[in-house]
């Protein structure tokens, strides 16, 4: 039987789950509270990736005006959405037991904040259109315009001091972290990368199918012929 | 809470919520197949 990639998404991430939070060591500085890391950061990272296959579908849907990319620009933004959700979350696990609060105004947590609302607002877009052309058109070009965010939220920690450290992996110079903990790091994002392929893939799909039974509908006689006008009685 | 109690509330919010989603693109999914069945 061939595995699925919804297959390998769970057991990819229930071996990271095994591997960050039981086999690797803990942070001579934080102790096991870093093993937050092992899924925070993987969050952030997905939500990155997320909104730049949105970026990509839909640059592809203004140049091919195929409704294949408008799909794929939406299945993105919505797993996107979830990875968000879920840094903004985990980020105030960390923060209640290391800073002492659940959150604070500090520019990397704001930015991502708005971040997640933009994209949210990006799925409320998608929601206001019957037309599927007119949906892909317009919501295209909020998918450009709103990846200028994944650059600001990522330089917000070096541009701005607040309470969020500064990249750790993602930096010019060499990473600052030991390699079991960075090797755990990558098995999470693998395993999160699998899951979001896995996840993007169904939800296109359930899109594809949607589009078409929305058209089928339109061009279905008998969806038409049960509305007559009505009869106006009284004037001839 | 201790460090491991820390740990176990994020693992469990991150999977649990990944869980949710994907059951419930699954049912999405099967929910207009099945609608579609029917028309």
């Amino acid at each position: 039987m061939r595995a699925r990639p919804i297959d390998l998404a769970a057991i990819g991430t229930l071996l990271t789950a095994f591997v960050a939070g039981l086999v690797v060591p803990p942070d001579a500085v934080q102790g096991d509270l870093q093993r937050i890391m092992y899924v925070h950061v993987p969050s952030a990272w997905l939500a990155y990736l997320s909104f730049t296959v949105t970026l990509v579908g839909s640059v592809a849907y203004l140049r091919s005006r195929s409704l294949r990319w408008d799909r794929l620009a939406g299945a993105s933004a919505e797993v996107g959405v979830v990875f968000t959700g879920l840094a903004l979350a985990t980020g105030m696990i960390w923060g209640k037991p290391v800073w002492g609060v659940w959150w604070t105004w500090d520019a990397r947590l704001v930015l991502t904040a708005v971040m997640f609302f933009i994209y949210l607002g990006y799925l409320a877009l998608r929601r206001s259109f019957d037309d599927p052309e007119l949906r892909a058109r317009r919501s295209a070009v909020l998918g450009v315009i709103a990846v200028l965010q994944i650059p600001i939220v990522h330089f917000s920690v070096t541009w701005w001091r607040g309470l969020h450290q500064p990249p750790t992996v993602l930096r010019p110079d060499n990473p600052q972290i030991d390699s079991p903990l960075l090797f755990a790091l990558l098995m999470s994002v693998a395993a999160f990368t699998v899951l979001f392929i896995a996840l993007v893939t169904r939800r296109s799909n359930l899109a594809a199918a949607q589009d078409a039974a929305g058209e089928s509908q339109l061009a279905d006689p008998t969806a038409g012929a049960a509305i007559t006008s009505p009869t106006l009685g009284g004037s001839s | 809470m201790n460090d491991w109690g820390w740990v176990a509330f994020a693992y469990v919010t991150v999977y649990a919520t990944l869980a949710a989603y994907t059951i419930w693109l699954v049912r999405r999914e099967r929910s207009f197949t099945r609608s579609e069945i029917d028309r």
